[in-house]
């Protein structure tokens, strides 16, 4: 072993003295102390790790409340404007736009002069199969659009109008009406203003101008003649569906337009709605839209017999007058001329679109029943037309009778036969005779339809009572509703009130947060208490060690003094001399030491030195190295250099060469000419005196 | 004298270096007449103990009695904690401690029983002698390597660093609830033995409370060895007292080779290079690998003994490293007596290490059977393997610079030969003499 390890063992023999005893006992109770402090603290770090990972579940929670709460809003949203209808947030920089609709029939000439009378104003056409063909035949500009729309009834062109706009005022026009730019803006304003439901302007076809429409309990429309007034916006009592502005905040408020009606009623129906909120419709007078037809004249020729208007008519009725249900069902001849089961079955599609016919059925099979026998017992109209044609055969004359008013037409009719009869011959008496007796039959045949009348009336309180049911049944059914719109009310207070305890529990929060900071204070103050212990501990322990060593060398030095108390006193002196000899070898081993320290600290000033040195030297030597480097490089390039200009210069030797060659060749050619122009024989001639001197210079030379 | 042995686990189903040492120690101190028993952990399985929350067992291995105690993973919840501080681990182990009568206890390595190991000694007043095997008072995972395989010269941070190092879950988790200034206030405070419920800030307070804790017990055992400078250093650096760590080289047992002996190399033969130890990443043993495929084929070959079942991701990694090249083959397990055969099939042995080995038996052994070995020059390996003198020695991971020295050593056989002569390893014989001196002496205090 290198270094033999040697610690003196620390065990306490027994029978350890009570000071040391009782010193274990305090350093043991530290401990536990220390323990239970630590073991605390560790349980309110718990509990703060708990309370911030709660909190952040709660962050979690709070976001997920609030995501619920958007889509509960937008779902509230939705199924407010039914029919899959979205309202987009206006756009502030869109502060009205124009959807054209019913363009089918259109040709594309008058839908290019609505839309130039537009001007710059974002324009959708709403149009059926032939929408991409009349996107391309429209000019193009910014702002329009063409939707494919096929076939829309009023209701669904208006809720898609809506959805598929965002300006703050939507304007629809129908069938090419044009407004010009300036008039739909001023239209727009108004629909805009508070409490404006819709604003129209005054409807011209030809010469002939509307301001709007009025209805009658049955909801029959009927239009209202533009009068002059002074003030540009006046109030009608309902709009006409040729051209209308509708703000996007009454639609949200107001709703969707009913798409299950599928005339012109629709429009009366959002009016009804509207109206029940205080809503008002507004007529702009100064705007005027040019219409080409109407869209009543439209349906009309589309609904021949009436019945599609009249049973949307019935349904509105039965949402907003359930009163006038029955007198408005017999009031519509168009039913009442039908055959008894197309008439029962119509009947019975218009009473099962009522709101409460889910919950009725049976009522409405009895209803329907009852209106069968009714028509069955009746004198069927047909009937009446061919007594009618028969005594027009008879009389030889036209008889223009409308058939709801037969009786007293035919009262008229008996008097003129009277009239024209009174001149005749006999030959007409027999037939006048049998005509009296056809006309008391018919006289009869009217005090049995009176009869009839009678039975049909007592039928139709019947159905009164019927109707009363259902009317209770609708009551009820609307309690049912403000019993689930108590109950949304009661749901949005839950919710108040789940607000109420998120905000008291963030306030909770808040509570433990500072009840954490004041436990982290604790905590903090447990610590100083742990630091402290842990100093008493350890100074605690480094006592009990020393006393533990004093004790045993005490006692060792003990057992060795009583035994052998003389020879220790004889032993002291020679231990005291070593002992001194021992201090002075530790002074001077200290000395010695304390010299070493300073030459160490010599020797590290000294390498500090050096080092800063070396790192001199190695900065200079990296430059050397550098600059080294370079020289070298410029040695090399100046070699490339020496080495190229000796080639040229041997290759300029080579030419200077070649050249002296030639030269010298000239030259010795030149002398021997001059030579021979002294020596020829035909006309010789002196030389010159350069070149006599060249001759002499060259002769000279080798 | 009545010796007690503690170590974390033992032989025969656990086999490193420590074991090994463990096994001669009590076998050789056996022989010389003395009474030792070994007190060693076992992992818990509930297939082999069913329907129980502890055991305890005792065995006789190669005549050794060996006691055996677990306890269920609900007692040690706090995984963190229950690796040093384990109440009802330390309640058996003191309760059989009380039942029996020895003169000394050496602990070799305390995980598990933790603390226990050392204070139930102590407080019955018995001599203790602690060995530090590797660096498990100093580091939660023992290697000073932390996750990302940089080498760690102990707990960063004020110990924080261990915890991403050990779970980087809990680090994120300290950080999000903003526990580190209050866990930090406790660090000089040891944590509750009972405090084993999980919770991030008795984790968090269970690693960084750790070193002071485990310090604070080690300087209260009557003698602390070190087998390398190294290690010590590393402690001293980390603020354990100077001047309590003895050193005590490992020695070896000088028959566990058998007949084997060390065969001179033929010319026209490949250089054998052998490596012998765990399959797991910090010992390094791809770049040996990568080594090995950078030279010819016919220069050098491979063979790679260790445990393939281990750490079977890194296994299948180095098969793919290896790839279909001939002249490397893995030769798994072997017996411990199979050693000296084993060996003598190598020309070379190859230590490849990245982590700071305390003293690699590997190592050790290689030298003492005459085999030079070629070793990273990282922590208590270059104390075994002295450059040029007993070995080679390259950078740490440095597959080029290991390449080198193998082609070297291919080309030169003389060297080979120079280097093998020169082992110089301790007999396990001198490591019990000084124990017993060390015993007798602590024993005769203590009486």
């Amino acid at each position: 072993m290198a270094e033999p390890p040697a610690k003196p063992a620390t065990t306490a023999a027994a029978g350890e003295t009570d000071a040391i005893a009782a010193l274990r006992n305090q350093l043991a109770d530290r401990d536990r102390r220390l323990a239970e402090l630590t073991e605390h603290s560790l349980r309110i770090l718990d509990e703060l790790a708990r309370e911030r990972a709660e909190a952040g579940d709660r962050q979690v929670l709070r976001a997920q409340n609030a995501r619920l709460q958007e889509l509960l809003a937008d779902t509230r949203s939705r199924v407010r404007q039914s029919a899959n209808v979205v309202v987009a947030a206006p756009l502030p920089a869109a502060p009205f736009e124009v959807v054209s609709w019913g363009v089918d029939d259109l040709d594309d000439k008058r839908l290019q002069r609505q839309v130039e009378a537009c001007g710059g104003v974002s324009i959708t056409v709403l149009a059926g199969d032939e929408a991409p063909g009349l996107a391309l035949a429209l000019p193009p500009r910014s702002g329009l659009a063409v939707l494919q729309q096929p076939g829309p009834t009023p209701a669904v062109a208006f809720n898609t109008g809506m959805a598929a706009t965002q300006a703050a005022v939507v304007v629809f026009l129908w069938g090419g009406t044009r407004l010009p730019e300036e008039a739909l803006a001023r239209l727009a304003g108004a629909a805009a203003a508070e409490g404006v439901a819709m604003a129209v302007p005054l409807v011209q076809i030809g010469k002939q101008r509307w301001s709007g429409q009025s209805i009658d309990e049955h909801l029959r429309g009927a239009r209202l003649p533009a009068q002059k007034a002074k003030a540009p916006i006046g109030e009608v009592p309902f709009a006409l569906p040729e051209a209308f502005a509708i703000a996007r905040s009454a639609f949200a408020a107001t709703g969707a337009f009913d798409q299950d009606l599928r005339t012109d009623v629709a429009l009366i129906e959002w009016l009804l709605r509207a109206k029940a909120a205080a809503m008002r419709v507004v007529v702009v007078r100064d705007a005027v839209a040019e219409a080409v037809g109407l869209l009543a004249d439209r349906l009309a020729a589309a609904d021949a017999d009436g019945l599609l208007a009249a049973g949307d008519r019935l349904i509105a009725l039965a949402r907003h007058r359930p009163a006038q249900v029955t007198a408005a069902l017999l009031a519509s001849p168009a039913y009442w001329t039908l055959p008894p089961d197309e008439l029962a079955e119509r009947f019975a599609a218009v009473l099962r679109r009522l709101p409460t016919a889910d919950g009725n059925a049976i009522a409405i099979d009895l209803l329907v029943q009852q209106a069968r026998s009714l028509v069955q017992q009746a004198v069927p109209a047909p009937v009446l037309r061919q007594h009618l044609e028969q005594l027009e055969r008879i009389l030889d004359v036209t008889l223009d009778l409308g058939a709801s008013h037969y009786p007293a037409a035919l009262r008229r009719v008996v008097d003129q036969v009277h009239v024209s009869v009174r001149g005749a011959g006999d030959q007409l008496q027999a037939t006048l005779e049998r005509l009296q007796r056809e006309v008391e039959a018919e006289r009869e045949a009217k005090g049995h339809l009176q009869q009839l009348l009678g039975e049909r009336q007592a039928a139709i309180a019947e159905l009164q009572g019927a109707v009363d049911e259902l009317r209770g049944e609708v009551s009820r059914c609307q309690g049912a509703i403000r019993e689930q719109k108590d109950e949304i009310i009661r749901r949005d207070g839950a919710l108040l009130a789940a607000k109420d305890a998120l905000a008291a529990t963030e306030r909770r929060t808040a509570d433990v947060a500072r009840e954490l900071a004041g436990k982290a204070a604790e905590i903090t103050a447990v610590v100083r208490a742990h630091d402290e212990l842990l100093r008493d501990r350890d100074d605690l322990r480094q006592h009990a060690r020393n006393l533990e060593e004093s004790l045993r060398h005490a006692r060792a030095h003990a057992a060795e003094l009583e035994p052998a108390a003389a020879r220790v006193a004889a032993e002291r002196d020679a231990l005291a001399g070593r002992l001194t000899t021992a201090e002075l070898g530790l002074a001077d081993a200290r000395r010695r030491g304390e010299d070493a320290e300073r030459r160490v600290a010599e020797l590290e000033q000294a390498l500090a030195a050096e080092s800063s040195r070396l790192e001199t030297m190695i900065g200079d030597l990296g430059r050397y190295r550098s600059d080294l480097e370079d020289t070298r490089t410029d040695r090399e390039r100046l070699a490339a250099k020496q080495h190229d200009l000796g080639e040229q210069c041997r290759q300029l030797d080579a030419r200077v060469r070649d050249a002296l060659k030639v030269l010298a060749d000239r030259e010795q050619w030149i002398v021997t000419l001059l030579q021979e122009v002294g020596k020829r024989r035909w006309r010789p001639r002196a030389l010159a005196d350069y070149e006599q001197q060249f001759l002499a210079a060259h002769r000279r030379q080798p | 004298m009545r010796i007690l042995f503690v170590v974390h686990q033992y032989l025969p189903r656990h086999v490193t270096g420590t074991e090994q040492y463990v096994r001669s120690l009590a076998l050789t101190l056996r022989g010389g007449g003395h009474d030792v028993h070994i007190i060693a952990w076992e992992p818990f399985t509930e297939l082999e103990v069913p329907d129980a929350f502890w055991f305890a067992r005792d065995e006789s291995v190669e005549g050794v009695p060996v006691h055996r105690l677990s306890v269920h993973a609900r007692f040690a919840a706090n995984r963190e904690l229950a690796e040093y501080e384990n109440p009802l681990a330390a309640e058996m182990f003191a309760g059989w401690l009380r039942s029996r009568q020895f003169d000394v206890v050496h602990v070799f390595h305390a995980r598990h029983l933790g603390t226990a190991a050392l204070t139930v000694p102590l407080d019955l007043g018995l001599p203790l002698v602690v060995h530090l095997m590797d660096f498990w008072f100093l580091c939660p995972n023992f290697l000073l390597l932390r996750r990302d395989g940089a080498l760690c010269d102990g707990p960063p941070d004020g110990g924080f660093g261990c915890l991403p190092c050990i779970d980087p879950a809990l680090a994120d988790e300290v950080e999000r609830l903003h526990l580190r200034p209050h866990v930090a206030a406790l660090t000089a405070v040891p944590p509750p033995p009972g405090g084993q419920t999980p919770t991030p800030a008795r984790r968090a307070h269970a690693l960084v409370a750790r070193r002071e804790r485990l310090f604070s017990v080690l300087a209260r055992a009557h003698a602390v060895l070190s087998p390398s400078r190294f290690l010590r250093e590393r402690f001293e650096a980390q603020g354990f007292p100077r001047g309590i760590i003895g050193l005590l080289p490992y020695g070896l047992a000088a028959d566990r080779f058998g007949d084997a002996r060390c065969e001179p190399r033929g010319e026209a033969r490949p250089l054998r290079i052998g490596y012998v130890g765990s399959l797991t990443r910090h010992k390094g043993v791809h770049v040996v690998i990568a080594a090995v495929r950078s030279l010819p084929p016919d220069a050098v070959q491979l063979q790679v003994w260790g445990s393939l079942e281990s750490v079977p991701a890194y296994a299948s990694e180095l098969q793919q490293l290896a790839g279909e090249a001939p002249n490397i083959a893995f030769r798994g397990r072997f017996r411990p007596d199979e050693l000296g055969r084993v060996l003598a099939g190598f020309d070379v042995q190859v230590v490849p290490s990245l982590w700071y080995e305390n003293t690699p038996f590997a190592a050790l052994e290689a030298l003492q059977f005459g085999l030079p070995v070629v070793a990273s020059a990282l922590g208590g390996i270059a104390e075994v393997v002295r450059h040029e003198q007993n070995g080679l020695t390259f950078p740490p991971g440095d597959v080029l610079a290991l390449a080198a020295i193998l082609r070297r050593l291919a080309g030169a056989d003389e060297l080979r030969l120079r280097l093998g002569s020169r082992g110089g390893v301790p007999a396990i014989a001198d490591n019990v003499a000084a124990l017993l001196e060390l015993y007798g002496r602590l024993a005769a205090e203590a009486r």
